[in-house]
């Protein structure tokens, strides 16, 4: 695994990202994490992500983007507080990406086999 | 013949202490006067630039409310651009003014405000108008009622908290 890798979300996502799924704008939270957050995570130790420089950011977009990770893609809160570091000048904003991380909890994934657990309890 | 009275030690250095000692009445006193009129000064400061903060909040809400009450439409879009703007400007603002004092700077609060205004559905395609009993808009106007709190709070601690004395068989009345 490589060493780091900063991501500028302004330059090399858009200064104007918005919108939670695909379906809601082209610079989606969804979008950003599946195809800039999640393939990151993957390749490198340590991943920085720079918020500044953007109009602004909504809720949305922050927890589809950062939340997401925990409760869609895998990751667990521990993990992602080593190897994810996010800068902004906006303290209001590293903390809230902080608490959707924190809070999210995975999506329950419904598999053949839990009936079966089930029923033997 | 009256009785010799001896003038005590002390009585012999008021001539040259007596002067010295009118300067540094008022120098004490230039120096308690200018940190009063200093200290004055700031808290006007902190009070308009508050009163700014207020004001944004209340717009913030305003255009929260107007959004949340539409369908999606252009300008349903333009008012999520100026939101997140307005947003990043007031953050930025109460930052400045949490210089002066860091509790100011509630993060907890302004997350919680951030939140209600730009979180669930925001910028959603499929997002419908609500009408203004909605819970939406209930929490919104909620939010920005416990962060303009917050920020009246800090201020009345900071500038009309005061040591009071009080006689004490005062005490209790």
């Amino acid at each position: 695994m490589e060493a780091e890798k900063i991501i500028n979300v302004a330059k090399q996502f858009s200064r104007f990202p918005g919108g939670r799924f695909y379906e809601d704008g082209e610079f989606s939270g969804q979008r950003f994490r599946e195809k800039m957050l999640v393939p990151a995570l993957n390749k490198y130790q340590r991943v920085v992500v720079d918020l500044d420089g953007t109009l602004g950011y909504g809720s949305s977009f922050l927890e589809e983007a950062f939340g997401g990770l925990v409760r869609i893609s895998g990751f667990t809160p521990d993990q992602l507080n080593k190897a994810l570091d996010v800068r902004t000048q906006n303290e209001v904003l590293s903390y809230t990406v902080r608490h959707y991380i924190d809070e999210a909890r995975p999506q329950k994934q419904v598999t053949e086999e839990e009936p079966r657990a089930e029923a033997v309890a | 013949m009256p009785f010799p009275v001896t003038p005590p030690t002390w009585v012999s250095y008021m001539p040259a202490v007596g002067p010295a000692l009118a300067w540094l009445t008022a120098v004490l006193g230039w120096v308690i006067v200018s940190r009063d009129n200093n200290k004055r000064e700031d808290r006007r400061e902190v009070r308009s630039t508050l009163d700014t903060i207020v004001g944004a909040v209340n717009a913030l809400e305003d255009k929260a409310t107007q959004y949340y009450a539409m369908d999606v439409s252009d300008e349903s879009r333009h008012l999520e651009m100026e939101i997140k703007r307005d947003l990043k400007v007031l953050e930025a603002k109460i930052k400045r003014l949490a210089a002066t004092d860091p509790r100011f700077q509630h993060l907890q609060r302004q997350s919680a405000f951030h939140n209600v205004l730009t979180g669930g559905d925001f910028e959603q395609s499929a997002r419908t108008a609500r009408p203004h009993t909605d819970g939406k808009m209930i929490e919104i106007y909620s939010e920005a009622r416990e962060l303009i709190e917050t920020l009246e709070t800090v201020y009345v601690e900071k500038y009309h908290t005061r040591f009071s004395f009080h006689w004490p068989w005062t005490a209790g009345r």
